[in-house]
């Protein structure tokens, strides 16, 4: 007799489950035995991974749910089919979208309605009925209990669970003298939190967090011991001895359990389909027309090239998915919204046709098996970056298109990094706030909690630390729990900009529940809803749109005929200000990284710019493409191929394999493999997966390279050129899309930069600099950064002359309500004085005391101090008091200081031009200066450390890199792994702002950056 | 009413490993019925290990709890009843 656990709680159970879900299938595996049930609390967000671990391990994946009803009971529930499947959907989503955010209660009465197909147990000692038992109220118990016989009949059992808990002799006894009474079969169940007993730390440590309680503190929820555990078969038997039907009939309702959720089901709506036309029939007509648009005339090529995309996306099912993305762009065309399609969608052609993406895949020679080929099966992800300002009304249109019952968002699941696991685990452990504060951000953001230890014991910024304190030393078990959760989910996120649609109501396909933001999502996540066959769309916002479209407006007010869609793509004075390293703020273009590669490259024709944007990856870097691409592209070093046959495939490449496509061109090319058999070989090259798979492919490789002619020998060397480099290989396609829109904000800047740079600053945070980098950065190309001005400043930066005038919404805690205000007291007359400015605004004091602070008022008062002491009391409401002879106002140094902080702008540049004189007395040049020195000369620079970040590098070593920014400049500064071990703690020190570099200059291409050899504070001189 | 005694005492154990007889001062007394079984981690990050309760209702008529700790390896008498 064998036994199966039926009820058993994954990390998906939210801050309840101490076991990851692959251990629990893999743990079951190994006890022998054949299936596993997952019943989470109120969710099903485990159901699509928990199907497809237990198909790798060899157990029956059986799914339910462990829902909280109304009252706080609990009821265990299984789905027996796909009916009980799309139940158990509809009762989780119900139980959600009906009750308060976070509170989900399950209404027994809907059991009536949506319990067929289901099974049910009457659950842990919070189950209603062992709740009565256990009070003694045992003729409750039992008319509860016939009210579930009534619903599910004989599929409804009395649960048993060894929970070795005090009372439990009693409650057994009860549970079992009911079943006799009743004829109700009864189940064996552990409520199982953890695959083994020794993890029972792990999930006690989870539901601190949940609760909020700490260790050292009792608390309801927490348990009194470790058996809760995927105790064996035998175990499980030895202890249910005396009842034998209890772990009989685990087998019993494992066997009548069919594995879900259902896969491979096809939910996908149709759009705009004329009455009598098939998807098909319709997407084909679309593209032609859209040929036509695109083209003018459709060759023989075209043709060629059309129809075998429309063949495979016919094959694979998806002309509804074309059909639904062309519908919102579309909209979005039709709306005036600015959109990019990006990723491998633009190696279609259809989805240019479409208006989907603006690269010509057929021009450019793209493949399209890079993005769909029916060997690999999968289904195509088209992303779609929108303006971020009117991305929200493309997302209403698909509301409105298919209805909101057909349209939800998808899920993501917020798993413990480093950072959250410390901040949650140390607080429960009872560690002093401020030390979990300060060891938290002194990590890198985005760190794995698993590698928090191995940081905290190699980064010097830590190791400097933990020197000279000895608190340090007692982490350890803080650690121990942070790698232990690492990677848990903690709680349910929306996806950025993933939404869900159906041709049916999703509340039978898909669990439903509210997010944080008030929306409907789905429990599942992107990868996990296409399983389930529905559609993912992805709307995503991009701010680089939003500015683009912002100067545009602004350009227009001047040049009505100005379009960027008509701008030259071969502007000489663009090319050349990129190629000086000018770009900050330019899309993809503007880290250290890209403004050093571009003034050593010299780029000339956008296709340079195509493969900037692949070159500076982790993956190029590396792999060490980047240096042999700027020799070969320089003339440095002569251009030279693998094999004569790959010269037309990387001529645009100067013989360096940069992109993923051309490793399959390769293989058609040279092995005569279809598109996509040479896809699979670019994914198993680019996955490192050796063995079997990669020399089944090298053999056929060889074999039918050798059909073509080519010898053997040749043939394995081709494979071994490429093999080298596809892992590192980059979609071209996404390239294409970027490098376009970097080409044309870079001719934005160089022709407009106020009106580019207005733009970008009404749009931050956006982009890789700050707000006061990208005003340095505007002074350098002569556009002056005018102070905020209560009269003349509006609610977006704006452009005066050549000037760029600060926003109010710059101010610190402005309101759109004051703002507005202010806007509308103005728009009747400008104010002629501080008094007038109160009595005709709403703005509160906070605000008013920013506004003053920031030099708002400068040009009808501008002693700052004097008007803060006119302002009512802080909370108090009133007036302005009577000017007050005698007050002096702030120093200069004051009052940049203030607009600093407040506007996170140093307007004129002053704070640097009053340090000045000092910095001078310490040897200390202006960066401007430094940036003319030659390439050698020991330099001593100051300013705001900006970015310092350690990207990964070919060698493995770390080295960090960052921008230095005073009041005339930014140069990038580079600290190698021995400075880096030495003055690390102060450049990611959490108070890290201003900082002296010391260092050698170093000139690469047109490019200059130091080479740090000491950094240090300016208050240690 | 009860007293709390927390002493350390021996127990003998039958075929099941179930308490058969205890120590109580200096003779043993039989068990009649184990009415409960229960095991708590205690505050494991103190290092603490953990125990089986066990409520036991004794031939002479007495009621009382002990408990073995895993760690320790011993059995403690916990609680008498009066």
């Amino acid at each position: 007799m064998g036994f199966v656990h039926l009820h058993c709680h994954s990390p998906f159970s939210f801050l309840d489950g101490g076991s990851q879900l692959e251990e629990l299938v893999r743990t079951a595996a190994e006890a022998g035995m054949d299936a596993l049930a997952i019943t989470d609390h109120d969710n099903l967000c485990a159901a699509v991974d928990f199907r497809r671990l237990a198909e790798i391990h060899g157990i029956k994946p059986i799914i339910g749910v462990e829902f909280t009803l109304q009252g706080g009971f609990h009821l265990v529930t299984l789905a027996r089919g796909a009916r009980g499947w799309s139940n158990l959907c509809a009762l989780v989503s119900r139980s959600h979208l009906k009750n308060q955010r976070g509170q989900p209660r399950l209404d027994p009465g809907w059991l009536e309605e949506l319990g067929e197909d289901l099974f049910a147990f009457s659950g842990c000692r919070c189950g209603e009925i062992p709740s009565l038992l256990l009070r003694g109220e045992k003729s409750q118990a039992k008319s509860r209990l016939h009210f579930y016989r009534r619903v599910f009949g004989k599929r409804f059992f009395l649960e048993i669970q060894p929970g070795f808990l005090p009372g439990d002799r009693m409650l057994h006894s009860s549970l079992h003298e009911l079943a006799r009474e009743t004829k109700t079969p009864m189940v064996a169940t552990n409520n199982v939190h953890y695959a083994q007993k020794s993890d029972f730390w792990v999930h006690d440590l989870l539901i601190c967090v949940r609760t909020r309680t700490p260790l050292s503190k009792p608390d309801p929820a927490r348990p009194l011991n470790a058996e809760n555990y995927l105790k064996t078969p035998r175990t499980m038997r030895r202890y249910f001895r005396h009842i034998p039907q209890a772990i009989r009939n685990t087998e019993r309702i494992a066997s009548e359990c069919a594995p879900l959720p259902p896969f491979g089901e096809n939910h996908h709506p149709s759009v705009n389909l004329p009455p009598g036309a098939s998807s098909q029939g319709h997407l084909r007509r679309r593209v032609y027309e859209g040929a036509r648009w695109r083209y003018g005339r459709i060759t023989p090529e075209i043709e060629k090239r059309l129809q075998h995309e429309l063949g495979i996306i016919n094959k694979m099912g998806y002309a509804d998915y074309f059909l639904l993305v062309e519908d919102v762009v579309r909209f979005a065309r039709e709306k005036g919204i600015r959109y990019l399609g990006r990723g491998s969608a633009a190696d279609s052609a259809v989805a240019y046709c479409l208006g989907i993406t603006q690269v010509d895949a057929i021009a450019r020679n793209h493949l399209f098996e890079r993005f769909m080929s029916p060997e690999r099966g999968e289904k195509p992800d088209i992303d779609i970056d929108f303006d971020a300002r009117r991305r929200d009304e493309v997302i209403k249109y698909v509301y409105d298109k298919h209805g909101a019952d057909r349209v939800a968002r998808v899920a993501t699941y917020q798993t413990f990094r480093g950072r959250s696991a410390i901040r949650d685990l140390g607080s429960v452990m009872e560690y002093p706030p401020e030390e979990i504060d300060a060891l938290a951000k002194t990590l890198p953001a985005g760190s794995r909690a698993g590698d928090c230890r191995h940081l905290i014991e190699s980064l010097p910024e830590f190791v400097n630390r933990r020197d000279s304190d000895s608190r340090w030393d007692g982490y350890g078990k803080l650690l121990s729990a942070v790698e232990a959760v690492g990677g848990f989910p903690r709680h349910l996120g929306t996806h950025l900009g993933g939404l869900v649609i159906s041709d049916g109501p999703l509340r039978e396909i898909t669990p439903l529940q509210m997010s944080g933001g008030g929306e409907v999502i789905s429990q599942f996540d992107k990868g996990g809803v296409e399983d389930l066959g529905l559609i993912k769309l992805d709307i995503l916002s991009l701010r680089t749109l939003s500015a683009v479209d912002d100067t545009v407006c602004e350009i227009k007010t001047k040049e009505p005929d100005f379009s960027l869609d008509r701008v030259s793509m071969d502007d000489a004075d663009t090319y050349r200000m990129i190629g000086r390293g000018q770009t900050v703020g330019v899309f993809q273009l503007e880290s250290p990284a890209q403004r050093a590669l571009q003034a050593r490259l010299q780029p000339s024709c956008l296709e340079d710019i195509i493969c900037s944007v692949a070159l500076i990856r982790p993956g190029p870097i590396k792999g060490d493409m980047v240096e042999p691409f700027i020799a070969r592209r320089q003339g440095d070093e002569p251009v030279t191929y693998p094999h004569p046959l790959l010269r037309p495939v990387l001529k645009k490449t100067h013989g360096v394999i940069l992109f993923q496509e051309q490793v399959i061109e390769t293989a058609v090319r040279v092995a005569d493999f279809t598109p996509g058999e040479a896809d699979r070989l670019r994914r198993v090259m680019s996955h490192k997966r050796r063995g079997g798979e990669m020399n089944e492919l090298r053999a056929l490789f060889v074999c039918r390279a050798q059909q073509r002619g080519l010898e053997e020998k040749v043939a394995e060397e081709i494979f071994s050129s490429i093999e080298g480099y596809a892992s590192y290989g980059f979609c071209e396609a996404h390239a294409a899309a970027f490098g376009s829109l970097a080409y044309k904000t870079a001719y934005l800047l160089c022709h407009y930069p106020a009106e580019y740079y207005a733009a970008l600053l009404t749009n931050s945070p956006m982009g890789y600099y700050p707000p006061n980098t990208l005003c340095t950065e505007a002074r350098q190309r002569g556009v002056e950064i005018l102070g905020v001005d209560v009269n003349a400043s509006g609610a977006k930066f704006r452009v005066e002359g050549r000037n760029i005038r600060i926003s109010l919404a710059q101010v610190k805690g402005m309101s759109e309500e004051a703002l507005q205000s202010i806007l509308r007291a103005r728009e009747e007359s400008k104010f002629s004085s501080f008094d007038d400015y109160w009595r005709r605004t709403r703005v509160d004091r906070d605000v008013t005391e920013n506004l003053v602070l920031a030099g708002a008022f400068r040009r009808l008062d501008d002693n700052r101090r004097g008007l803060l002491w006119r302002l009512p009391p802080e909370g108090g409401k009133g007036g302005l008091s009577e000017p007050r002879e005698g007050i002096e106002d702030f120093s200069r140094w004051e009052k940049a200081q203030w607009e600093r902080r407040i506007l996170r702008i140093d307007t004129d540049g002053s704070m640097f031009g009053l340090l000045r004189p000092r910095l001078q007395g310490m040897g200390v040049m202006t960066v401007r200066r430094a940036k003319k020195a030659p390439d050698g000369r020991r330099v001593r620079v100051a300013g705001e450390v900006v970015r310092p970040h350690r990207p990964p590098t070919r060698s493995g070593r770390t080295v960090v890199f960052f921008c230095l920014e005073d009041e005339t400049a930014m140069i990038d500064v580079t600290v190698f792994s021995r400075i880096y071990a030495e003055y690390g703690h102060l450049l990611f020190s959490p108070q890290a702002a201003f900082l002296v570099v010391q260092g050698e200059v170093q000139r690469r291409g047109r490019g200059v950056s130091i080479v740090a050899e000491k950094i240090f504070a300016p208050s240690e001189t | 009413m009860t007293r709390l005694m927390r002493k350390e005492t021996d127990v003998r154990l039958d075929s099941s490993s179930v308490p058969h007889q205890v120590l109580l001062g200096s003779g043993w007394c039989r068990v009649k019925e184990v009415l409960e079984v229960w095991r708590d981690v205690g505050c494991w990050w103190e290092g603490e290990g953990e125990k089986t309760f066990y409520r036991l209702r004794m031939e002479n008529g007495g009621m009382l709890e002990l408990y073995r700790c895993s760690l320790q390896r011993k059995w403690m008498l916990y609680r008498i009843y009066d």
